[in-house]
């Protein structure tokens, strides 16, 4: 038990740091980098929560994919206005408020409701249930996605005009 | 969280490792740099020009099509995890959503995204003159 919550609390200081930085560096091209560290501990908390397969996503879907689509849109649009775009944030002091109001409300939520003492048992392995309930109880669903993202693919390929 | 020591020992290992070699080269190395030395290529070719231009759109359209795809292998795990069980009928509900995800990799493969280099160029001028 101790292992589990020694690493929580070294997950949640390398989230909060890592997130920190994404919106405090000036390189953009840095914070992608410490979001990727950020995505990767997000990955770290699920596997905490013994979901396993969401850790697999998170890493090949976020920390994969995510990732790279922003480090290639930072390299395509760069020197698009004439020189480097350097990030800058204004109005600290506020999204600061804000986002103490917001956990604020999240702790408060939490103190009002109690969790539950003992986590929920699953039973049976979590990856076998989910791929059994997207095959029967949410097939439709899993067949629109495929819809939704052919529409995604073809928007892209339609808006980027590799043509002109 | 049982099992996962292995991870976490080959996690620290990795960064350590990278850590310890990066550390050492940087404390023990000698710092001497010269213009020669702080060239992309020591010897070869003078670069020319800025390596921070900006790229093609083509790189971000690639990257996009590799997330897409990247999701729908992504179904495949749970899929193969309870293949016993699923049967027929979760192949067949799985070649279906790969048929319909497949008619955007035609579509992307018609429209010459895949196409990279002078080749391409080429080609697409003699359209446009054909046209």
């Amino acid at each position: 038990m101790t292992g589990d919550v020694l690493a929580f609390w070294g997950l949640a200081l390398l989230l909060v740091g890592s997130a920190l930085a994404v919106v405090l560096s000036k390189n953009l091209f840095h914070a992608v980098l410490w979001l990727a560290l950020a995505l990767t501990g997000t990955a770290g908390v699920f596997l905490l929560l013994e979901a396993e397969f969401l850790a697999a996503i998170q890493l090949l879907l976020y920390a994969g994919g995510i990732v790279t689509i922003v480090v290639f849109a930072i390299v395509v649009t760069e020197r698009l206005v004439g020189e480097r775009i350097s990030q800058t944030s204004r109005r600290i002091a506020g999204g600061a408020v804000v986002a103490a109001a917001l956990l604020g409300l999240i702790v408060s939520a939490i103190v009002e409701r109690p969790l539950a003492p003992a986590e929920p048992s699953i039973g049976a392995d979590l990856t076998r249930t989910i791929g059994e309930l997207v095959q029967t109880r949410f097939v439709l669903p899993f067949e629109l996605l495929a819809v939704l993202m052919l529409a995604a693919l073809m928007g892209a390929v339609y808006f980027a005009r590799p043509d002109d | 969280m049982d099992g996962w020591l292995g991870v976490i020992i080959m996690i620290a290992l990795g960064v350590g490792f990278a850590a310890v070699m990066i550390g050492l080269s940087l404390l023990l190395g000698p710092h001497n740099p010269t213009p020669e030395k702080l060239a992309p290529y020591e010897c070869g070719m003078p670069a020319v020009g800025s390596a921070r231009e900006r790229h093609s759109v083509k790189f971000y359209l690639v990257a996009m099509i590799f997330l897409l795809f990247d999701i729908e292998v992504a179904f495949l795990y749970p899929w193969a995890v309870a293949l016993r069980d699923l049967g027929w009928a979760g192949f067949v509900q799985l070649v279906t959503f790969f048929l319909i995800l497949s008619v955007g990799y035609v579509y992307v493969w018609r429209k010459g995204v895949l196409d990279w280099g002078p080749a391409a160029r080429a080609g697409r001028h003699a359209a446009r003159r054909a046209a």
